[in-house]
């Protein structure tokens, strides 16, 4: 049953709506990259995402597994999600993600296409603040 | 040059990614300021996180969506520059927000950077190659 005072749904309710987050990593060349992505979905407390690994993005959490999420939301509030990234083989995971976004759905067509990679964050800490003098609120997941 | 300050114009917020003082990537909104000679300026203040992280390393690069799915990449190298002109132009054109954190072109807290080395990628989901821009 969904929680209202747990401490992942203020955070999967920020990613849902904010559609689109901008996942920054450390490249090959030891640079700074940052692109658009797509927050899958949330099972067992653990945030989802997907990606092929025959992208860079999928070579640099390879080497540099610590990665940074940035979205915006209502009222000029912005979140941001950090943790250790986790990949997965967990097909069931795999198929359920492929159900929840047509998208990814079209690029992958099956749960078990071996470029299709899924992975969570482990260690995460979601920051959201916004421009009302308020403290930011930090949540660990 | 055009294309990608209308780019960035039109995306309204930026994100910038930076290595943290802990060696972890980190990205936060932004927003560039304004295109002059050639060069895109972009500003924060010198008591921020990032200031820390763009002195250490100043290699960023920023990331923001468009119209029918498509994105922008920019890359380069941060230089800081003290043009008292730009920070003008700066307040001139800001919102009331911005001109709250500024206030005056000689606030000594004003960090004002341009990207040099800068390289910029359009890119969207339609299956044509990204567009790559040196600047």
């Amino acid at each position: 049953m969904p929680n209202a005072s747990n401490p992942v749904n203020a955070v999967t309710d920020f990613l849902i709506k904010s559609q689109v987050q901008y996942l920054a990593t450390i490249g090959m060349d030891d640079k700074p990259k940052v692109r658009p992505f797509q927050f899958m979905l949330e099972e067992g407390g653990r945030l989802y995402f997907c990606t092929s690994n025959q992208k860079p993005v999928f070579k640099e959490l390879q080497k540099h597994p610590y990665v940074e999420f940035c979205a915006s939301g209502a009222n000029f509030s912005w979140l941001r999600l950090n943790g250790k990234v986790v990949f997965s083989k967990d097909l069931g995971l795999k198929a359920r993600i492929q159900e929840a976004s047509p998208l990814v759905k079209s690029i992958y067509q099956t749960s078990d296409n071996p470029i299709f990679e899924i992975f969570y964050l482990d260690d995460a800490v979601a920051t959201i603040a916004d421009f009302s003098g308020n403290p930011p609120r930090t949540f660990q997941l | 040059m055009k294309t990608v300050v209308d780019f960035l114009k039109k995306s309204q917020t930026q994100y910038i990614a930076t290595i943290g003082t802990d060696g972890k990537p980190k990205v936060r909104p932004f927003q560039f300021k304004l295109e002059e000679g050639g060069k895109l300026y972009f500003s924060t203040t010198n008591d921020k996180q990032v200031y820390k992280e763009i002195t250490q390393h100043p290699y960023v690069e920023l990331c923001a969506c468009g119209e029918n799915w498509s994105w922008l990449r920019l890359s380069g190298k941060v230089v800081f520059s003290q043009d008292r002109s730009i920070k003008s132009r700066i307040l001139e054109e800001a919102v009331p927000l911005i001109k709250a954190v500024y206030k005056t072109p000689d606030n000594p807290l004003w960090a004002l950077f341009y990207l040099d080395e800068a390289t910029a990628t359009i890119a969207n989901l339609s299956g044509n190659p990204p567009e790559t821009f040196r600047l």
